[in-house]
């Protein structure tokens, strides 16, 4: 029970790693990658701000300072005049427009609509601020000639500044029309010139020491045309009289559609951006107010465009990264389904060529030389007669198994395949089987892989049980060579034994026995007893005939009741008419066959060689010779001695039977049954 | 003709910076001022200088023609003999004039880092900075201005200020939250009408911030900052070291002969006016 809620966990932790793969690392990814992008972007737009911030604010400076060197360049004009006035005791009129004449107020003083000199005079109504001259003296600037400034409100408090304090002062914003100019948005300069060149101390003492003004109108849109330098480009500017913005104070104003439409309108600031100021300039003891807004251009100009496309890319690059991983989180896993499925496939086809080869009966093996180890089947081992375990074998507990006759024959053919002399190894040894048989078996295999130096490492094949085909090629063999009835050998087998025999002999000088036998009255027992009985008593009698024999001698049955022996090895002829007599006592026991007691004799006849024939013919001849004299002479075996030898001279009787051989040789002692 | 009075001029200063000496020398025995401050040769008047004023309260005020700088101005022209053209232009003017060496002197100027770089100075007074705030702007702490975003502060164009100042003012300008001016008029008028909620003053401003309406309107924050030194501003490009020296001596002379605070006193109360000039 223990063991379940550890594996839910297993299970668990697998779906969690699962999880993990198919969507977590994917969204990881994303977020990481996401954040990445939000935290540059975040920076990049914080750069940019700077950036166009910075830029703004150098533009507002910037502009300040050249209307400031303007209206300073100006007043450098009208310090001229003054330096020129003061240091007239009485002005000329030809010089003064010499003087002004000779001064640059071309395009770069384009605002100024001339200079004049202002003098106060006592009136019947007061006191009386004139214009005494007006330089250039175009048409346009006669009409101020009849003007009494003090009439005017704004220019006798800007006089009368201009005088107290000794300094240029500067008009609040008129319409220079009320100065018979053209009419435009404009102010008046004014600069006082006092009798002493110093200026002096005190407010009364320049009240009591002014000798005239210096006065000079200027249009204000004139004057901004004038400025060094180009405005900003993607800026939009107004510059207000004072410091209430409003549309009667407007000196200038450069602007965009959306702003110069709110304007119009009456509103006094601009549109809403992103960016605006506003900066006071004091003049001449007036403040101006110089606005500025930024148009849409502005942050465009400013590399503002850098931050969005950060921000798309990112998300972009985000969403393709995190695509990418998901993709290859899907891949891994599509790889390890279709790595299970091959390896399911595999499993497979290795189980039905494992049955295949376990149905077929074979054994299947695989020798692993660098070890020394043979794997094997449950079936192989059944068949080398070993357990199920242990799975591995060394390699000297299996050569072991091997019948030692067959252990060289297998060793030479596994070394020969080994060594590449033959592709395929084959063998067909015995084994150990159960209760000491030995079992024949067919091994067969490959070599499968060898290292670079081509020696071989791993040798797989099978092993087939061949014990039954074996058991029928001995029978095959063994029915081809011997008798069915009786299983002594036939005719054919027995004359190859006979020739080998002989062959033997004559090599090395030994003695060779042949005993040809005849049952004598077996046709009448076949006939009165039946075939059944009469092959019962056939092998009976090569039953006792083979019990009468050495091992080393060999029995053949050659005829329906002939039988002959070969008797082989150490012989003479004392010995050979031994195994005779053993084999007549033998034949001549009575028997049982069918319940019925039954006795019958035999007649034998007995060749020695060399002494009675040199090869089998003549050999055969004697001892069927002798045989069919025993026959003939009706004497029964009696096993001591008593029977004929066959003389070399003697003719061959015959009793119409067929001669084992098909001819009788001349000697051989004739033995017969009773 | 201007080289002829630039020579005239160098006659009397040879005279008159002469006796200057003299009676610096007397002062400054009777003070103890140190020796070598008495070997000190006075500055070089071969040439006109050139010295700028700002339109700034007590400082110089344009309306009226004078003021604590044009004093100083007038006494060190007086003192060296030397010929200066005064010039009245906006305080960011003038930096830019003394770093590129068109200008000369101005007055008045305190130091940093990036300014040293192109000017030196020569001390003549110390004040505190601090931050004049409408009360409808419901600020009780200098944090509570910065943290309202919406306040805007008006200050004059290339002005420094004190170390908690300079903060604000950076820290506002990043929010785009400054009102610049060329002029400190320019700036009441604009607190006045409620155009920027706040701005930042010292004790020349004081006859401004004495009327009524802004009395009425506003409250004044200390930054809590130490006095500030201000003095007179060297252009590095166009005096050579030993001619700041010489500068830096007779401004130390105005000091040590009391003459820096008569002019002072001309302006604020004694006591104020001692705690202005006196060196900790």
């Amino acid at each position: 029970m223990s063991q379940l809620p550890r594996l839910w966990q297993l299970l668990g932790l697998s779906a969690q790693a699962r999880w993990l793969r198919w969507r977590g690392l994917p969204l990881a990814v994303l977020s990481i990658s996401l954040g990445l992008t939000l935290s540059f972007w975040h920076s990049e737009q914080q750069r940019e701000q700077a950036v166009q911030r910075q830029a703004f604010d150098a533009s507002l400076r910037d502009v300040s300072e050249r209307i400031e060197q303007r209206m300073a360049a100006h007043a450098h004009v009208l310090q001229g005049v003054q330096g020129f006035l003061s240091a007239s005791a009485q002005v000329d009129a030809q010089a003064f427009r010499r003087y002004v004449e000779a001064l640059p107020l071309g395009a770069d003083f384009v605002g100024v609509q001339g200079l004049a000199w202002v003098q106060p005079q006592a009136g019947p109504r007061g006191m009386a601020y004139r214009v005494m001259q007006m330089e250039p003296g175009v048409a346009r600037n006669q009409a101020l000639l009849q003007l009494d400034l003090a009439a005017q409100p704004a220019l006798r408090e800007l006089l009368q500044q201009a005088q107290e304090s000794g300094h240029l002062a500067l008009s609040a914003r008129l319409n220079l029309a009320e100065l018979g100019l053209p009419a435009q948005p404009g102010f008046v300069l004014a600069l006082p010139v006092y009798r002493r060149a110093a200026l002096p101390d005190t407010p009364a003492a320049r009240r009591e020491a002014l000798q005239a003004w210096v006065l000079a109108p200027v249009a204000a849109g004139e004057l901004m045309a004038s400025l060094y330098g180009e405005l900003p480009a993607a800026l939009s500017l107004a510059l207000y009289d004072g410091q209430d913005l409003a549309e009667r104070h407007l000196l200038y104003r450069r602007a965009d559609a959306s702003w110069q439409r709110s304007a119009e309108a009456g509103l006094q600031a601009p549109p809403a951006t992103d960016r605006q100021a506003r900066e006071y300039l004091v003049l001449g003891g007036r403040t101006w107010t110089l606005q500025l807004a930024a148009g849409p251009a502005f942050a465009a100009r400013h590399g503002a465009d850098y931050a969005p496309n950060v921000l798309r890319m990112g998300v972009l690059l985000s969403v393709l990264l995190s695509l990418l991983a998901w993709m290859l989180g899907n891949a891994r896993e599509r790889a390890q389904a279709l790595a299970e499925q091959m390896t399911r496939a595999l499993r497979e086809s290795e189980q039905r060529w494992a049955f295949a080869v376990e149905g077929a009966g074979d054994g299947v093996w695989d020798w692993h030389l660098p070890r020394g180890l043979l794997s094997s089947s449950v079936r192989w081992k059944q068949l080398m007669g070993l357990l199920p375990l242990p799975a591995e074998l060394p390699m000297e507990q299996f050569w072991a198994l091997i019948h030692p006759e067959d252990l060289a024959r297998v060793r030479s053919e596994a070394q020969a395949c080994l060594d590449g002399s033959q592709a395929q190894f084959s063998a067909e040894y015995r084994v150990a089987g159960s209760a000491g048989r030995w079992n024949w078996v067919l091994a067969r295999g490959t070599v499968v892989e060898r290292n670079l130096q081509q020696q071989p490492l791993r040798m797989i094949g099978t092993l087939s049980d061949i014990n039954a085909r074996r058991q029928s090629e001995e029978r095959v063999r063994f029915m081809a060579l011997h008798d069915p009835l009786t299983e002594l050998a036939n005719r054919a087998h027995f004359d190859e034994r006979l020739r080998f025999a002989l062959a033997h002999a004559r090599r090395y000088h030994e003695p060779v026995g042949l005993i040809l036998l005849d049952l004598d009255r077996f046709k009448p027992i076949n006939d009165q007893f039946g075939h059944a009985v009469g092959d019962q008593l056939l092998q009976t009698v090569a039953r006792r005939i083979k019990t009468a024999v050495r091992e080393t001698d060999t029995v053949g049955r050659i005829g329906g009741d002939e039988f002959v022996v070969l008797l082989s090895g150490p012989l003479n002829r004392e010995s050979a008419q031994g195994v005779a007599d053993k084999i007549y006592t033998q034949v001549a026991q009575p028997m049982e066959l069918g319940g019925m007691r039954l006795e019958i004799t035999c007649s034998l006849g007995l060749a020695l060689f060399p002494e009675d024939g040199q090869d089998e013919l003549s050999l055969a001849k004697s001892a069927d010779d002798a045989m069919y004299r025993n026959k003939r002479a009706g004497r029964p075996w009696l096993g001591d001695g008593r029977y004929a030898a066959a003389a070399p001279s003697s003719e061959p009787e015959r009793d119409g039977r067929t001669d084992p051989k098909s001819s009788k040789g001349p000697g051989g002692d004739g033995v017969t049954a009773p | 003709m201007r080289w002829h009075l630039g020579q005239a001029r160098a006659e009397q200063r040879r005279w008159g910076g002469a006796g200057s000496v003299a009676v610096a020398a007397a002062l400054a025995w009777l003070v103890g001022a140190s020796g070598p401050a008495l070997a000190t040769p006075g500055p070089d008047c071969s040439r006109p200088f050139s010295l700028a004023l700002h339109d700034h309260g007590l400082l110089y005020s344009a309306a009226t023609g004078g003021g604590i700088d044009k004093d100083i101005a007038d006494e060190m022209a007086r003192r060296s003999g030397c010929k200066f053209f005064v010039s009245l232009m906006p305080r960011a003017r003038i930096w830019q004039l003394i770093e590129s060496g068109a200008l000369d002197f101005s007055l008045s100027g305190i130091s940093n880092p990036q300014r040293d770089k192109f000017a030196s100075f020569a001390w003549c007074f110390r004040n505190r900075y601090q931050l004049l705030v409408r009360r409808d702007a419901q600020v009780q702490k200098i944090e509570d201005f910065e943290r309202q975003r919406g306040l805007q502060l008006g200050v004059i164009r290339s002005f420094r200020y004190s170390e908690s100042a300079n903060r604000l003012v950076d820290r506002l300008a990043e929010q785009q939250r400054l009102v610049h001016a060329s002029g400190l008029s320019a700036l009441f008028a604009a607190l006045t009408a409620g155009q920027i909620l706040a701005m930042i003053i010292e004790p020349f401003d004081l006859p401004t911030l004495e009327s009524a309406q802004i009395r009425a309107q506003t409250q004044v924050l200390d930054f809590g900052d130490a006095p500030v030194p201000h003095g007179l501003i060297m252009s590095r490009a166009s005096l050579s070291d030993t001619e700041q020296s010489r500068w830096r001596a007779l401004i130390q002379e105005m000091q040590a002969d009391g003459t820096l605070l008569r002019i002072f006193e001309k302006y604020f109360k004694p006591e104020l006016a001692r705690a202005l000039v006196e060196r900790p």
